[in-house]
């Protein structure tokens, strides 16, 4: 027997492909029928990751039309890593394109919220610039500091009040309402001492991390921000930043 | 006769629900089974968690996705993170499965069954040498839970036999796996662990199983998720007898009980250790 062709035939059966192109490598042809037992581990193990990985998503549209939706996103987006810890990173883009689920225009977004989640949740560790340390410098010295934001934090931003609906679908008992108006609403998420926190942001309190995190000095990003947000604090939102452990430190 | 090293009797597959009791209990010779592959992130928790449970016990790192009995060249990168996490905790026992799960960079999450030819018995061999030498160290390596016959040119356990021979490699015995395999393709399990070389075992593992939903009794699925039948007990007393007391997993990772009912579990495994390593026990061999 030709092993090559067997790992062929059996990986194209667990695609979908018809069983019965392994019988030729089988003892008895009995056992075609136990493909499926293969097939159906594999198939539920994608869909229980990104089950584990989506649970607002999973909320929202119920379990028995998140299950056929996973099933065709690992049809077409299988995994490469041997592992399933970080599946799923572009389910938020398929469900956009997802026809079934058209008529829930921010359930993207709302899983965008349940991937950076999972993303924060995993992220490399980071020293924090705390207030501290921020204090040591003088003002010109710490307007020109370029510190950037901690691996753990994601930035998000919708046409949606899509971290609301996600708030309330992964964390309180009574779900949101599914008739949600377009609306912007900006949103962080990160991890701090070990545990993913979220929280609601303005549009210059967005737009300031977001210029931090390219890599922006303080003192640049916040007249920036000022010039298009008469309104915008920089003291407030700087202190914000520090006491919630959101940049970047240089100490170990 | 080999014996347990007095550090490692029965231990328990690792699950994150159970973290703090895992970290807080004191059971002698108790020690924790992990998945690697749920470890390979940048930090975070899980990696925290790991590390401190590594500070109050030993563990061992069991693989699932290495693809060792599959076509393709072993994933260098999945290799490399295999190497730093090893680095980084230093556990007491690594295994994987005589099995496949990648295809064309595609990864299947299962235990794929591997068949028993010549061919796939070169290519085992030569990546189970590239992992032991990639990690500095001896791998066990587990007998599979079969649900299809194949063409095999060589029965299973000679073939763990003879990847020992070549690789020097340890073996990981999985008792619920053999009592499986040996009521779905027909065998005799006692003809089966007679057939292994005990003094290369490292290892058992012992788990619950269940009659498949649409075939019914006629095919039983390791699924880890119900407590260790009677025959598989059976079976793991006359393979201590036989072979020797050796580190002993309980695998659970569906349908997960109180930790409370796991440790109890794992005590009856521990009686079994115990009773093998009475001197009284030892002539017997």
């Amino acid at each position: 027997m030709r092993t090559d062709s067997f790992f062929d035939d059996f990986a194209a059966a667990l695609r979908g492909g018809d069983a019965q192109i392994v019988l030729p490598h089988l003892a008895s042809a009995a056992s075609a029928s136990r493909i499926a037992v293969y097939r159906n581990t594999v198939v539920r193990g994608a869909i229980d990751a990104l089950r584990a990985a989506y649970p607002a998503v999973e909320r929202l549209v119920g379990a028995d039309f998140f299950s056929p939706m996973a099933k065709a996103y690992w049809e077409t987006h299988p995994p490469g890593e041997p592992s399933l810890s970080l599946y799923g990173a572009g389910f938020a883009d398929f469900i956009r394109s997802y026809g079934p689920a058209s008529s829930l225009p921010w359930l993207a977004d709302v899983a965008r919220h349940d991937r950076a989640w999972l993303e924060a949740h995993h992220a490399k560790e980071h020293a924090i610039l705390g207030a501290a340390a921020a204090a040591a410098h003088d003002p010109e010295s710490l307007a020109n500091l370029a510190p950037g934001l901690h691996p753990s934090v994601r930035l998000l931003m919708s046409g949606w009040p899509a971290c609301e609906i996600w708030r309330r679908n992964r964390f309180e008992s009574e779900p949101a309402s599914l008739m949600a108006v377009p609306g912007a609403s900006f949103a962080i998420i990160w991890r701090r001492r070990g545990e993913v926190r979220h929280c609601a942001l303005d549009a210059s309190g967005y737009a300031f991390l977001l210029a931090l995190g390219d890599g922006h000095m303080i003192g640049e990003a916040a007249n920036t921000v000022l010039a298009a947000h008469e309104n915008f604090d920089p003291g407030v939102a700087f202190a914000a930043a520090l006491s919630d452990g959101i940049l970047k430190g240089t100490t170990p | 006769m080999t014996v347990c090293p007095p550090s490692l009797t029965a231990g328990l597959g690792l699950k994150p629900e159970h973290y703090r009791p895992a970290l807080d209990v004191r059971a002698d010779g108790l020690w924790f089974e992990i998945h690697p592959e749920n470890y390979m992130v940048d930090g975070g928790p899980r990696l925290a968690w790991l590390d401190a449970i590594r500070s109050e016990h030993p563990l061992s790192f069991h693989g699932v996705g290495l693809s060792l009995g599959g076509p393709g060249p072993l994933d260098r990168d999945h290799l490399a993170r295999w190497k730093a996490l090893v680095r980084r905790f230093e556990p007491a026992l690594v295994s994987e499965h005589l099995a496949w799960s990648v295809h064309s960079g595609q990864y299947f999450n299962d235990l794929l069954p591997v068949p028993m030819t010549r061919e796939a018995l070169d290519r085992f061999c030569d990546h189970v040498d590239q992992m032991q030498e990639a990690l500095g160290r001896q791998v066990l390596v587990e007998n599979p839970s079969r649900y299809l016959a194949m063409r095999d040119e060589i029965p299973e356990a000679c073939f763990l036999a003879e990847t020992v021979q070549r690789t020097g490699c340890g073996l990981l015995v999985d008792i619920n796996n053999i009592h499986v395999s040996a009521h779905n393709l027909g065998f005799d399990a006692l003809d089966y662990l007679d057939a292994i070389p005990g003094e290369a075992v490292g290892e058992f593992h012992l788990a619950g199983h269940e009659a498949d939903t649409e075939l019914g009794d006629a095919l039983l699925i390791d699924t880890h998720g119900a407590p260790v039948v009677q025959p598989v007990w059976d079976l793991y007393a006359k393979a201590v007898e036989r072979i020797g007391p050796r580190p002993t997993l309980i695998e659970r990772d569906n349908n997960i009980p109180p930790f409370a009912s796991l440790l109890a579990e794992r005590d009856l495994a521990r009686t079994v250790l115990d009773t093998a390593t009475r001197p009284e026990a030892i002539h017997a061999d």
